[in-house]
């Protein structure tokens, strides 16, 4: 540019001064970006450990079933005998007592 | 959209470019404002693209120009606004009322070509790109802005 230029440069120089004087340059607005990332890991983590802890839940114990625990070193032993009489062979205790006399 | 053009354009031309911005919407902050938000959101849902034809600063230069004329058009045409009324809205301080005044006393395309030139450092060729018009265009408007900007500056100082 020549000299011709300098009074055009001069008058637009003055106006980027009173410019950047006068203006507030609002900044435009930013999105808020959020990574989920680290809670979705978290959310992850707390469902297998909810799920897993509803699975190792354990169910009572059927009375028929034997238990054995080794806790204190005692056997619990629960049996069930089921015996069947008949009438027919039952023998008076005193049936020998009758015969004899 | 590539996000470091965004962020570029963000960290290092938001200045230039509301200020331009600014001066395609006729001096007018809130105007200026709005034209910024929509060039950004151009660029955001991909409307505009940069294709490297240009530098970033040329291309997003005419994305604003382009934007705040659909934007002042639309506002003259719905609102039913005259463009004189627009200019009346911005006389702030006396000091920019001057420089202002004195640049609408051009034709529109000197003093869009002057101020891409001498304010904002862009070459002639740049200038073409941002108001998509031919070299040789910008540089006719160029020289007789020139001489018609020194002639109202001499007039000025003679007052």
């Amino acid at each position: 540019m020549n000299n011709e230029d300098e009074i055009i440069e001069e008058f637009f120089q003055k106006m980027k001064e009173e410019d950047d004087r006068l203006i507030a340059f609002p900044l435009p607005l930013k999105r808020a970006t959020q990574n989920w990332t680290p809670y979705a890991v978290a959310a992850s983590i707390l469902v297998l450990l909810v799920v897993n802890f509803m699975l190792s839940k354990t169910e009572p114990a059927n009375a028929n079933i034997i238990h054995i625990s080794f806790e204190e070193q005692t056997v619990i032993e629960t049996q069930s005998l089921l015996t069947n009489t008949s009438i027919e062979d039952w023998e008076s205790p005193t049936q020998s007592l009758i015969a004899d006399f | 959209m590539n996000n470091d053009w965004l962020e570029y354009i963000y960290n290092n031309l938001h200045k230039e470019s509301y200020l331009w911005a600014r001066q395609c919407c006729l001096y007018n902050d809130d105007h200026a404002n709005e034209v910024m938000q929509l060039a950004y959101l151009k660029l955001l849902e991909g409307k505009a693209k940069y294709t490297h034809k240009a530098t970033l600063k040329t291309w997003f230069f005419s994305v604003i120009r382009f934007t705040a004329i659909d934007y002042l058009k639309g506002l003259t045409t719905h609102l039913s606004i005259d463009v004189e009324e627009l200019v009346s809205e911005n006389t702030h301080e006396e000091d920019t009322h001057d420089y202002i005044k004195t640049l609408n006393q051009l034709p529109e395309r000197q003093y869009q070509v002057l101020l891409l030139v001498f304010y904002h450092n862009l070459k002639l060729h740049e200038v073409a790109e941002v108001l998509a018009i031919s070299i040789g265009s910008v540089r006719t408007h160029y020289d007789r802005g020139k001489k018609k900007l020194k002639t109202l500056l001499a007039k000025e100082m003679v007052l």
